[in-house]
């Protein structure tokens, strides 16, 4: 098989996990045109081949890499290196907690960017004491804050309306209570209770079958 | 051979012809009754009829008594192909020059052509022995139709007459076919063979040498050296860590302060 021919499953498998509900905002001002199309001109003939997902990425790491300096850039090919080296199931954690990153809104990450610059100019004593009151939370309660408020207020809505949402509809089901607004939140709820319990599953499933204005019609009150 | 065997029975009754010719005369009208001008005209235009090869066979044999045999030893060619030659040529003068008709001389005319060829006496005597080399090569000699000799003394002593090889004239080549030509007809084809294997191997010394292969495994090129390692599949969470150390590994914790710092 070509060198080039893996690349476009790698980049799959990198970004398998990368579409995240919200698009992140650009962190990285936009690089000259002209230099963005230099640096791509080694994957011309990859571009073509990609189907508009994996082109959009690698024209992200070329956006990323020209916003870096050149130290920066020496930096991150040795630390690309290194990561190879790493053992696979570090590689994997990293890689799942990368995808919950990813999938955090964009108020969140900016919020948890601007408190590690506070936390790193608090006194260490001030640091440990904030570590010690998170690690004094139970494991559970720990991991619901891999995901933003609005996430995790989603896991609590589907865990009180749909307790038994097939796996591979978990993604889906989040996204679809995450999108809904407080009013159609209330109108669910009201609706869920006047249907039997054998029929709920099935609401939803009619729900996620529609869009956004199906999903109105179905739980916005008549006017 | 059956052919042969009957001429050489035909030759073997030569000696008993004189006899049979002096007690019963052929009519004049026959080649056995004309003068010796007319019948020597006569055979001179039956012999013209045939191939060289078969008047020399036919000559040899009339004048020297030679069968097919040592006819063929003498001209260097096979063996069946002049006892064919000689029974096509002697049947063609039997038809031409005997008379059926007349008793006693179906063999006659044979004796005739002796005659008018100047065969010498004893040939008919030793027509079973072998004839000496001096008289195959002046038999070998005559061999145009108008070189006769027998009764016209004056003509047979000029043909009989040893010349020089030099001299003698240039007679047509004697040719079975491919087969006397065989030997040079190999040499041409060896020599050909030799000089084309030396001309390809002369061709093969020109070709330029080809390029030295180096042994044992390269390591090949990418198609496309990247100048930057776009195609990492983990670039954005390598370049992550390396914006914002520890935060992946603490990304409960992070996210967690960062609301408790907006409570406050």
């Amino acid at each position: 098989m070509k060198p080039l021919a893996l690349v476009p499953m790698l980049l799959l498998a990198g970004a398998a996990g990368a579409q995240p509900a919200v698009p992140p905002a650009p962190t990285v001002p936009p690089p000259d045109a002209a230099e963005l199309r230099r640096t791509l001109a080694p994957f011309e003939r990859l571009l073509e081949g990609l189907p508009p997902v994996l082109r959009e990425r690698l024209e992200l790491h070329a956006r990323a890499w020209l916003a870096l300096s050149p130290e920066e850039q020496a930096r991150l090919r040795l630390a690309l290196a290194d990561w190879d080296n790493l053992p696979p199931q570090e590689k994997l954690a990293l890689r799942e907690r990368f995808d919950a990153w990813e999938h955090l809104d964009q108020a969140t990450r900016r919020a948890v960017l601007l408190s590690r610059e506070r936390l790193a100019k608090m006194p260490p004593e001030v640091r440990a004491g904030w570590r010690a009151r998170f690690d004094a939370l139970s494991p559970e309660e720990r991991l619901r804050y891999r995901f933003d408020p609005p996430t995790r207020a989603a896991m609590d809505l589907a865990g009180q309306l749909f307790p038994f949402v097939p796996a591979e509809e978990h993604a889906a089901t989040l996204a679809l209570l995450r999108a809904l607004t407080p009013a159609q939140v209330d109108a669910l709820r009201r609706e869920l209770r006047r249907l039997p319990p054998n029929r709920r599953d099935a609401f939803r499933v009619q729900l996620l079958e529609q869009d956004a204005a199906g999903r109105a019609a179905l739980l916005d009150p008549a006017p | 051979m059956a052919a042969q065997e009957g001429l050489l029975s035909c030759t073997n009754r030569f000696a008993r012809i004189p006899q049979m010719t002096a007690s019963d005369p052929p009519p004049a009208s026959t080649f056995l009754a004309l003068p010796d001008a007319a019948a020597g005209a006569r055979l001179q235009e039956a012999l013209a009829r045939l191939s060289p090869l078969q008047r020399r066979v036919v000559q040899l044999h009339l004048r020297h008594g030679l069968d097919a045999a040592g006819i063929a030893a003498q001209l260097e060619a096979a063996p069946a192909a002049v006892a064919a030659s000689l029974a096509f040529a002697t049947s063609q003068l039997r038809v031409q020059l005997s008379d059926p008709g007349q008793e006693g001389a179906a063999d006659a005319w044979i004796e005739r052509c002796r005659v008018l060829l100047g065969a010498p006496l004893d040939a008919v005597a030793r027509s079973d022995s072998s004839p000496s080399p001096a008289a195959v090569g002046q038999a070998q000699a005559c061999t145009q139709p108008g070189e006769l000799g027998g009764p016209a003394q004056a003509r047979a002593s000029e043909v009989d007459r040893p010349a020089p090889p030099s001299a003698r004239p240039r007679s047509a080549p004697v040719t079975l076919g491919l087969w006397p030509r065989l030997p040079a007809a190999l040499a041409l084809l060896v020599l050909g063979v030799g000089l084309t294997l030396g001309w390809q191997a002369w061709r093969a010394s020109r070709v330029p040498a080809a390029p030295a292969v180096r042994s044992g495994p390269q390591r090949m090129p990418p198609p496309s050296a990247p100048e930057a390692p776009l195609t990492a599949p983990d670039f954005l969470l390598v370049l992550l860590r390396q914006q914002h150390p520890d935060l992946l590994e603490n990304l409960e914790f992070e996210v967690w302060l960062a609301e408790q710092e907006a409570l406050r």
